[in-house]
């Protein structure tokens, strides 16, 4: 193999791309689509390997922005930014709240990491959640359990455990009526295949 | 010599979605005003730019990049994957008449190699060079995407790309691609709502079958598989 020292893009089907080349920074070989361009890596456009194909179609890469726009910012800024930290995950469940008692929060655990995992149920003190996920817990509340390893950019290691709740908006009230529309078809359905 | 360690040094999960925004709305207050996010972390967000062409702040450890085609979620943290999942559904159920075009599920993920040998051998297989030695020199891989379908998903289609880095990293970058435009399908409402179908059923498997197909790529990159070099 070689590695891209530097890479160089050609117009290609009169695209707006013009030439460019980059050198690569220190921190592109972790994740060089991403980081060593702001504006153009990362991207497949049907030009660049659609090109011959009989239906090229866009794509949906990591998203390649490329405004017309004079913006005030300079094409450093648009990195992700790495963090000096390394999370291993080793194991993540959906949990679902069965009860919020006192203290301690219950939960049936299903496993995200490998579902042929059977559903384990578990106690857990409200202490260890986040506060501003608190007072979204009760009954039927999706949370996230993350359970791995973090290391410093220095080596050293912890050990890594964070609880997440989930959030979702509320239903509109369209979906609302358009769900009980479905809830009232399906009856219907029923009622008819227990009749006859 | 001991098997490749095929556990990424790097991740990066993503879901892009092509349609019409107005970037000008994504901020990161919106997010918690929406309930989507905590207010301690859009309050707390790094926002880069937002103008009425493009947005790209971060919040929570994920990052929103958005112009007028194109939005993308973006962490590197692995635990993240679910409330980027949620971020996702989210959004696009309260922005329910957005058109939404196409959908893609995408982990990028940074392996290196145990030895430069190895790295080779992954070049040498994935593209042979006895072919390119007759036309030059040092033929050697830039990269590779092989697109394909997964049987049981009903994906439009599957990019697997492969691309060598410096100090014998690898990336293996997989994106799952829905179209959700179809002929038959334009009805903007039922295109939304097959993209949140898309994240809620198939994010899950999306994962497993990415983290499976780095694993069979970079398992048989054995040294003895070599071929000639240029």
């Amino acid at each position: 193999m070689t590695t891209a020292v530097a890479e160089t893009y050609l117009r290609v089907n009169g695209s707006e791309r013009a030439v460019q080349t980059g050198d690569m920074s220190t921190e592109d070989w972790v994740m060089p689509e991403i980081e060593s361009s702001g504006w153009n890596n990362g991207e497949t456009t049907a030009e660049e390997f659609g090109a011959g194909s009989s239906a090229p179609a866009a794509v949906t890469t990591t998203p390649a922005i490329r405004p017309n726009v004079s913006a005030p910012v300079r094409r450093d800024n648009l990195k992700i930014r790495l963090s000096d930290r390394g999370i291993k995950l080793l194991q993540q469940w959906e949990c679902v709240v069965l009860d919020v008692h006192g203290e301690s929060v219950e939960c049936e655990m299903h496993d995200l990491t490998d579902d042929s995992q059977p559903v384990e149920y578990a106690e857990i003190y409200l202490d260890e959640f986040n506060l501003f996920d608190r007072h979204l817990l009760a009954e039927g509340t999706v949370f996230y359990w993350s359970v791995g390893r973090e290391e410093s950019k220095t080596g050293t290691i912890r050990r890594y455990s964070e609880l997440r709740v989930r959030r979702m908006p509320p239903l509109s009230k369209l979906r609302k009526r358009e769900i009980a529309q479905e809830a009232e078809h399906l009856s219907e359905l029923l009622k008819k295949q227990s009749g006859s | 010599m001991a098997p490749t360690v095929v556990e990424p040094r790097r991740q990066s999960l993503s879901i892009v979605a092509l349609g019409d925004f107005n970037p000008s709305i994504f901020h990161p207050l919106w997010f918690s005003a929406n309930r989507l996010m905590p207010e301690e972390e859009t309050e707390n967000a790094d926002v880069t730019i937002i103008q009425k062409q493009i947005a790209i702040f971060s919040m929570g450890e994920i990052q929103l990049q958005v112009d007028e085609s194109r939005l993308g979620l973006t962490t590197i943290e692995p635990s993240k994957g679910p409330i980027l999942r949620d971020l996702a559904i989210g959004t696009f159920s309260i922005l329910e008449h957005t058109p939404l075009k196409a959908i893609g599920l995408n982990l990028d993920m940074a392996f290196v190699m145990e030895s430069e040998e190895a790295w080779h051998a992954l070049g040498h297989r994935l593209v042979p060079k006895h072919d390119w030695v007759q036309i030059f020199d040092k033929p050697g891989m830039q990269q590779v995407i092989v697109e394909g379908k997964r049987p049981d998903c009903e994906a439009d289609r599957v990019h697997v790309r492969v691309q060598p880095s410096r100090d014998w990293g690898v990336l293996v970058a997989v994106n799952q691609h829905y179209q959700l435009e179809t002929k038959e399908r334009v009805d903007v409402r039922e295109c939304n709502r097959e993209g949140i179908r898309v994240l809620q059923d198939d994010w899950v498997s999306f994962m497993a079958f990415a983290r499976d197909a780095a694993n069979k790529l970079l398992q048989s990159a054995t040294p003895s598989e070599k071929e000639a070099h240029a």
